[in-house]
């Protein structure tokens, strides 16, 4: 089947970046390489590029959203024209990059706050059990002693320092239990606080009940 | 880059003791890509159905979770026409305790208990909600058509 970038002559971002795609799903258009859209960073140097990850530069939340913005007009165009294969494509795209746009540590809690994990304490080795395993690296505590060394959270869950910084530094929560842990995100503190208040309404409202009961 | 122990122990084991009704098996050229299959799960509509998926590890799994397709075509409330699947431990609910394994039997599940008020793809979840007997009937259907081996 003729794809979409075959048919308008263009380079399938899809092909190119899977090699070994000649079987009979091939011609689904998942994962569009962003990197085939993006002007080049050498290109222009007064770009700034806040995203930029290591030596490669990868395609941020922004970029994303603003493509899906881009693929937006182009839609509104087929629409005018009734092309509804176009439209149904591009709609797809659109979703998708809208999703990327919220992908990557932007789902889920927010970060732990910084002192929780400056805090952090240091566990020596002989409180850890013999056969016990940090599970975000799967390796035995005894066996794989990590020079930054062990840690645990409140609920007594034993990490690698090396392994739950990186977690906490996305989230807020502990990866076996999913117990809270304290967060700086405003919005975190703001929900906490209101469900803290809603609760001694809560008490106080049964106070009230059982006085004049 | 190296690849982490953990990805390696995860895929030895996923070699050495499929999950049942699971198999993934990563590309030479890339051992963060994953072809899975998937059976269709006895008693559900996709039973006798044999599902073709894809499976990514990002850069910074186990920090972020895979990223999981399907490309054969299925009809599932929580599954959309690209293949995406709405399920939490794919987003918000991610944890790195969980692992491959885990993700791909979490999907299977889904296959045996369709949530048609989470919904992914809407026109299915509403057949699905106003007709569960058609809605199946399609289900199966498609799984004859577009996932027989
Ligand atoms: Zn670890
Ligand atoms: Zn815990």
């Amino acid at each position: 089947m003729a794809s979409y970038f075959d048919d308008h002559s263009l380079e399938d971002p899809y092909k190119a970046r899977r090699p070994n795609n000649n079987n009979a799903n091939s011609n689904s258009r998942f994962n569009p390489d962003l990197s085939h859209f993006m002007p080049r960073e050498d290109t222009d140097e007064t770009a700034q590029t806040p995203y930029q990850m290591g030596a490669t530069s990868m395609p941020g939340e922004g970029d994303f959203r603003r493509l899906a913005q881009l693929f937006g007009t182009f839609r509104q165009r087929e629409e005018a024209l009734g092309d509804e294969e176009h439209q149904e494509f591009l709609d797809n795209l659109i979703t998708q990059l809208m999703d990327e746009a919220g992908a990557s540590g932007k789902h889920g809690p927010p970060p732990a706050s910084k002192s929780f994990i400056r805090d952090l304490p240091f566990v020596p080795l002989k409180e850890v059990k013999r056969d016990d395993a940090c599970i975000i690296c799967n390796e035995n505590f005894q066996e794989n002693e990590s020079k930054a060394g062990i840690t645990k959270l409140p609920c007594k869950h034993f990490f690698d320092r090396d392994c739950i910084v990186p977690w906490l530094e996305l989230h807020n929560n502990c990866p076996a239990c999913r117990a809270e842990v304290p967060s700086d995100d405003p919005v975190w503190i703001k929900k906490k606080r209101d469900a803290e208040l809603a609760k001694y309404a809560a008490e106080a409202e049964v106070d009230e009940d059982w006085m004049y009961s | 880059m190296a690849l982490p122990k953990r990805i390696i122990k995860e895929t030895e084991r996923l070699m050495a003791d499929p999950a049942p009704g699971i198999s993934a098996t990563p590309h030479d050229d890339n051992l963060r890509y994953f072809d899975v299959i998937i059976a269709g799960p006895n008693q559900s509509p996709f039973e006798g159905g044999v599902f073709k998926l894809e499976l990514f590890l990002p850069e910074d799994y186990p920090m972020a979770p895979p990223k999981v397709r399907f490309m054969t075509k299925i009809y599932h409330p929580n599954i959309d026409k690209l293949g995406r699947i709405c399920l939490d431990i794919l987003k918000d609910k991610w944890s790195p305790a969980l692992q491959i394994r885990t993700v791909l039997l979490s999907v299977q599940a889904l296959l045996s208990s369709p949530n048609p008020d989470d919904p992914l793809a809407n026109d299915v979840a509403q057949h699905w909600k106003e007709n569960e007997n058609a809605a199946i009937q399609t289900a199966q259907e498609w799984t004859r058509k577009y996932a027989t081996a």
